[in-house]
């Protein structure tokens, strides 16, 4: 049977996995912008290496990417311990699946006002920042939410590498008392008003960032 | 295919060898310098190890409690799921697994193990008052749930074999992460029985009695131990001594029938199931 006692327990699981795909979201969201402009940028060598991570991370399974970074990474010298390496392995991920949002949003901007900038006299960099950005982080952000949703529900992957998130904790709950069902109802409780808060505050944050652009 | 595609081609072909080319773990001389040896463990092993309250418990922490206090070097615990464990041990990630893996020839060739902290048999366990399985041979045709990489999914060819002598034959089998949702599928109907060594399906009978019901054993007589990378001698005699004084004060039994419920003989040196020696 749900207790108390059991959803203190899946509430401190809960907490790792706030913590854990906030700060994934909060680096991979301009993560994703930088490699975003870097693939849509003049450099080749730098669009090309940007394409090939992009490609490379989307098309690698979360768990195993998780894995590839907590086992492979001390071969390179970085030994991580399993907190840090879970947050890298899903900034990482999810910087690529931003990245193709952003890209396009890049991609689909009318060049007109890009040229009119540029005519103006305006630097890449200074009308990147003046024209572009301000108007595809409003047309990205309903993309961008919808990712970090999956990003929160792709984050179990993490409990491979020994990271007790939510869903680690059904298991460890379900293995003591043998029933796995009433852990797995709360959790998914939780998962809901964790991803409704997540999608309220979105909606808040844009309209917050859009007042000037309403009239009264 | 252009240059630059195979240029970047070969860049990813030369960061993968990095990862993957097989690491060596710390010697024991090398644990004794650093100061401290890196032990992994289960999180949902019941009664060997598991998590109460963010809290880890079980046979194999009580066994690691004491070593704590004996090394002379510090113990960092990592406690993870199964599935990570032997794979970190096997590429030196972790120095032991303080975990009952079961000894099965296919671990032995990429670990070596210490001596065994408890038997591992295999066994059944079905629903309480299922009349169709009654013995060994009712398991034809029977959906079966079994650990996805674990000893109970190891064991099927023996049982194939069993069922054969009998004129039957392996039925459907269902792999799962975690024994407690089996043990859920099997309450729910979706499998007739699971198969799982027998101290944890003793504990869980204990547990739910109601619910399940024990049956016979499955395959060879095997055992668990402690894992160690192939090769790594300093750290498996190490292990060794330190099990052999617990073995010899008595404190080897104690914990066995205080977590196992259940004490072992159990033979000095690892052994393979059927109990054949080591190769």
């Amino acid at each position: 049977m749900p207790s108390l006692a059991m959803l203190l327990d899946l509430l401190r699981g809960a907490g790792i996995t706030v913590i854990v795909s906030g700060l994934a979201i909060l680096a991979g969201v301009p993560l994703g912008l930088a490699l975003a402009a870097g693939r849509t940028g003049q450099a080749p060598l730098i669009r090309s290496a940007c394409a090939l991570y992009s490609s490379f991370v989307r098309a690698v399974p979360v768990v195993t990417f998780v894995l590839l970074i907590y086992f492979g990474l001390p071969r390179l010298g970085l030994a991580l311990n399993p907190l840090p390496a879970a947050i890298l392995a899903l900034v990482l991920n999810t910087a690529a699946f931003n990245c193709e949002i952003w890209r396009a949003a890049i991609r689909d901007f009318p060049s007109g006002q890009l040229e009119a900038a540029r005519a103006l006299g305006m630097t890449r960099r200074v009308a990147f920042w003046r024209v572009v950005f301000p108007q595809i982080w409003r047309a990205s952000l309903p993309t961008l939410v919808n990712e970090m949703t999956l990003l929160v529900k792709a984050s179990p992957a993490i409990a491979v590498i020994g990271v007790v998130e939510l869903t680690r904790k059904t298991r460890q709950i379900s293995a003591v008392t043998y029933e796995a069902l009433p852990p797995l109802v709360l959790a998914a409780i939780i998962y809901g008003a964790l991803l409704a808060l997540l999608v309220a505050g979105a909606r808040w944050l844009e309209h917050r960032l859009t007042k000037h652009l309403r009239t009264a | 295919m252009s240059n630059r595609f195979r240029t970047t081609i070969c860049l990813a072909a030369a960061i993968f060898v990095s990862f993957i080319s097989s690491a060596s773990a710390a010697s024991l001389e090398e644990i004794k310098k650093r100061g401290y040896m890196v032990v992994a463990t289960e999180d949902d092993y019941p009664p060997f190890e598991y998590v109460v309250n963010g809290k880890p418990m079980g046979y194999d922490h009580a066994l690691l409690a004491i070593l704590r206090k004996s090394a002379p070097f510090e113990i960092r615990q990592e406690i993870l799921p199964w599935q990570g464990i032997l794979p970190g041990v096997a590429s030196g990630k972790y120095d032991a697994a303080v975990s009952a893996a079961v000894i099965t020839d296919e671990r032995a060739k990429s670990l070596d193990f210490t001596m065994p902290i408890s038997e591992s048999t295999m066994a059944y366990v079905k629903r309480k008052g299922d009349d169709r399985i009654k013995a060994l041979k009712d398991l034809s045709g029977k959906t079966l749930g079994v650990q996805q990489g674990g000893a109970s999914f190891q064991v099927l060819p023996d049982l194939e074999a069993a069922l054969k002598t009998t004129g039957g034959k392996l039925g459907q089998i269902a792999q799962y992460g975690a024994f407690s949702e089996a043990y859920q599928d099997l309450a729910n109907k979706r499998l007739d029985a699971v198969i799982h060594n027998i101290v944890s399906l003793s504990t869980l009978i204990s547990e739910k009695g109601a619910t399940y019901e024990l049956g016979e054993r499955v395959g060879k007589k095997s055992y668990a131990a402690w894992a160690v990378q192939k090769g790594n001698n300093g750290v498996t005699s190490f292990l060794n001594a330190f099990l052999a004084e617990q073995k010899k004060n008595g404190n080897f039994k104690k914990l066995q029938a205080e977590h196992l419920k259940i004490a072992f003989d159990l033979p000095d040196q690892p052994l393979l199931p059927g109990d054949r020696p080591m190769k």
